[in-house]
């Protein structure tokens, strides 16, 4: 993921949903909110579906 | 010892103890041998054994308080190095060694090394429980500390394709057996947590003869582990093998893949997670919206009681009802009324002199005077008689009293 990595993205996934449930919000923050959620959603399982482990390898030569 | 003295046999044994017992060489010794004859004595926990060599033997004892410390169970035809004491049990005139510790011979001198070095970093804490470092649910980057050409690679790589391909791979090859092992990933951790490549490490290799994992039970790598920032999953060997490394690790995995396996969490778990959130953000905001929607039902049913055009019907209702029950008032007097009339009418009707006069009765008359007394004409006046049909003009002839 470019923009935000997938840890960073499910734990805000994650307060979304809890926000949503237990936020007693107005139904434009809601709609607002779930918009936002959905789209995290939909990030987060793109980025599983996508493809391939990216390797690399660490040396010593690097940063020294 | 005076010539021609003759002693006790208790007095020689002592005397021959006392001789031996003087030897400051034989109060402690290294001995290596062979156990047989092995008893553990089962009422006193004393171990008694034979210990021998090709060609001699010597009995020796291993009292329980020094045999309770021992981390393996001694067995016949085991090839020990024993520490201990020559001296004299009197009443058989026997010398014999007396064991204060042995160790395998043999490969036991690598498990001895193992027990040593876990014994003394435990001693300094390395292996604390509090000093454990949380595994990260979610790494961006899994760092690895092993052979890049092993199976333990390709099982890691495998592994984490599989289940998390999100995250990166971060390698750094290092010898894995041999003298340059320790070393390497000793420096390949300490690499890894100066450039911070990873979220976690996963350290370790395929399974091997105990030489073969040896690197992992050095000292240097188990104090590179424990110091490690980075947290840790040691993954040496098989199920059963443990290291050093192992202990230092914050976490134990029996296999590489293992390790693979708790350095990442399964994607399709994943998927679950959040299929299951997206369903209860939907069901949040569908539930949200229903009771909007039901609130303002509420609203739109009061806003309808509150209509003025309601109050104006309900107006206009009273005032029909006023206006009929007028007039079915004004109804029933009128038709009261000329009921009232008309038998006013009968009556009149029925006292009507006409009536009477038409049953036969006739008005006198004198001129304008109706005459009600006799006495009120004389003889010779002309009176009116009205009649009921017509009027007669007479002449009166006589007067008559009452």
């Amino acid at each position: 993921m470019e923009k935000m990595n997938y840890e960073k993205s499910v734990k805000k996934l994650e307060t979304i949903v809890d926000k949503l449930e237990n936020g007693n919000l107005s139904l434009e923050e809601m709609i607002k909110l779930y918009e936002e959620g959905t789209a995290l959603a939909a990030s987060c399982a793109k980025s599983l579906d996508a493809a391939e482990l990216k390797i690399t390898e660490l040396t010593s030569g690097k940063g020294e | 010892m005076p010539e021609g003295v003759v002693l006790s046999v208790s007095q020689l044994n002592r005397y021959v103890k006392s001789i031996i017992e003087q030897d400051m060489n034989l109060q402690t010794v290294f001995v290596q041998g062979e156990i047989s004859n092995f008893t553990n004595h089962y009422k006193t926990g004393h171990f008694y054994m034979t210990v021998k060599d090709e060609f001699s033997a010597i009995k020796a004892v291993m009292f329980k308080s020094a045999n309770m410390r021992l981390k393996f169970m001694p067995e016949n035809s085991m090839s020990v190095i024993i520490k201990g004491r020559v001296a004299v049990f009197e009443r058989d005139g026997q010398y014999q060694l007396y064991i204060d510790d042995m160790i395998p011979d043999g490969t036991g001198a690598l498990s001895l090394a193992f027990e040593q070095l876990k014994n003394k970093l435990a001693a300094e804490g390395l292996f604390n429980p509090e000093n454990k470092k949380q595994i990260p649910a979610f790494p961006s980057k899994v760092g690895v500390v092993t052979s890049p050409t092993g199976a333990a690679i390709r099982d890691i790589i495998n592994v984490i394709s599989r289940r998390f391909p999100v995250c990166e791979l971060v390698l750094c090859p290092v010898a894995v057996q041999g003298e340059l092992a320790a070393p390497q990933i000793k420096a390949a951790i300490e690499l890894f947590n100066r450039e911070k490549a990873a979220d976690v490490l996963i350290v370790g290799r395929g399974g091997g003869s105990v030489e073969e994992l040896w690197a992992f039970n050095e000292e240097i790598v188990a104090r590179a582990v424990a110091a490690s920032d980075i947290p840790i999953i040691s993954a040496v060997g098989h199920e059963t093998d443990f290291t050093i490394c192992d202990f230092a690790a914050d976490l134990r995995a029996p296999t590489p893949s293992a390790a693979a396996e708790l350095a990442v969490p399964d994607s399709v778990q994943q998927r679950e997670m959040i299929m299951n959130a997206s369903r209860r953000m939907l069901s949040a905001v569908a539930d949200k919206i229903g009771y909007e929607k039901s609130r303002m039902e509420l609203n739109k049913s009061a806003l309808l009681r509150l209509n003025p055009q309601n109050m104006i019907d309900n107006l206009r209702v009273r005032c029909d009802k006023a206006v009929m029950a007028m007039d079915s008032a004004v109804q029933g007097f009128y038709s009261q009324k000329s009921a009232e009339f008309s038998s006013l009418c009968a009556k009149l009707d029925a006292l009507s002199p006409l009536k009477i006069l038409a049953r036969g009765y006739s008005v006198a008359s004198k001129g304008e005077k109706i005459i009600k007394d006799s006495a009120d004409v004389s003889a010779g006046d002309i009176i009116n008689l009205k009649l009921g049909k017509g009027e007669l003009e007479c002449e009166v002839t006589q007067v008559k009293g009452n």
